[in-house]
């Protein structure tokens, strides 16, 4: 890339956390998890009905005391997100992500169907590749919590 | 895309990136309250400092959801510092956007506390605080994208 013209497939990781709107928030924890996403996609079919965070957990499950067990997806998903699909420019995103507080994406086909979900971390993996071109000459700052050793 | 801008941009020392206002908490504090604070500022992590301003650790809404039994009403009560993630990796206001945005990816972590000089916790610096620099030195590429009714937003993006 030299620039932000890749597109959101160039970026986009395989596989698609997905969750049913009646499944417990649980299920949807335990997809985040196993897919290390920070986001699941709510599908009825091939319909996109929302999408469910790591934002929406701490907003409207832990902190409306609501348990995860027994809360259903639906009840505290985003509705009807806005999509991108596979061709669409990575700027479309990195704008949302860097004015808004989107971290999560649904990437669908022409014809609506969900076919994965861009996160945040994707993202930042292409700009981390982008840039370190650019990098200065730069020796980290020492971490005050690594042991420098000596005496 | 001006290559010159973009080296500039690689070297940006992180106190040149705005920053949010960050959730700052002592070990002590409980969950419940750790969390309140993190709603109420929309704030994705809490950083954790000892009386001292001493980086002990950091808490995030990942932790929250993946971290905690949530069946047991008790883990509100529970002290932040039984919980986080000690010793975290972190920046420091000289270092460069590209040195950082290579350790969250490498460390997988969307959240850096910032030290100051002495290694006292100063803020955070989030990946949206990254993203948000970013969109505001390429304001063409990202701000002036070319109208297209079917990718403007008709409801709340994404989540």
């Amino acid at each position: 890339m030299n620039d932000v013209c890749t597109t959101v497939g160039d970026v986009l990781r395989q596989g698609m956390p997905v969750v049913r709107p009646d499944a417990p928030v649980s299920d949807a924890v335990r997809v985040m998890q196993e897919r290390d996403a920070s986001g699941v996609i709510v599908t009825e079919g091939d319909r996109v009905l929302g999408i469910f965070t790591e934002r929406d957990f701490l907003n409207r499950v832990a902190g409306d005391g609501r348990c995860p067990g027994s809360t259903k997806v639906d009840e505290v998903m985003t509705r009807d997100p806005d999509v991108l699909e596979p061709g669409d420019c990575v700027s479309y995103a990195i704008n949302r992500m860097g004015t808004g507080r989107i971290r999560n994406v649904p990437i669908v086909d022409p014809t609506g169907r969900p076919i994965g979900c861009l996160h945040v971390r994707d993202v930042l993996g292409h700009l981390s590749e982008l840039l370190e071109s650019f990098a200065p000459a730069q020796a980290a700052v020492a971490d005050p919590w690594v042991d420098l050793g000596g005496g | 895309m001006d290559d010159s801008v973009l080296e500039q941009v690689a070297a940006t020392p992180v106190r040149e990136v705005a920053r949010r206002p960050a959730v700052i908490v002592e070990a002590t504090e409980s969950l419940g309250e750790v969390v309140r604070k993190m709603r109420d500022h929309q704030r994705g992590a809490a950083v954790v400092r000892d009386a001292g301003g001493a980086l002990l650790g950091i808490f995030t809404e990942r932790d929250l959801m993946l971290g905690l039994r949530h069946g047991d009403t008790d883990w509100r009560r529970a002290p932040v510092g039984e919980v986080m993630t000690r010793n975290p990796s972190s920046t420091h206001a000289d270092e460069s956007v590209s040195l950082v945005l290579q350790r969250m990816n490498e460390v997988a972590c969307r959240h850096l506390p910032v030290l100051d000089a002495s290694g006292r916790v100063e803020g955070i610096l989030s990946i949206r605080d990254l993203l948000a620099h970013l969109v505001d030195r390429f304001p063409q590429e990202f701000l002036n994208l070319p109208p297209d009714p079917t990718r403007e937003p008709r409801a709340r993006w994404g989540g």
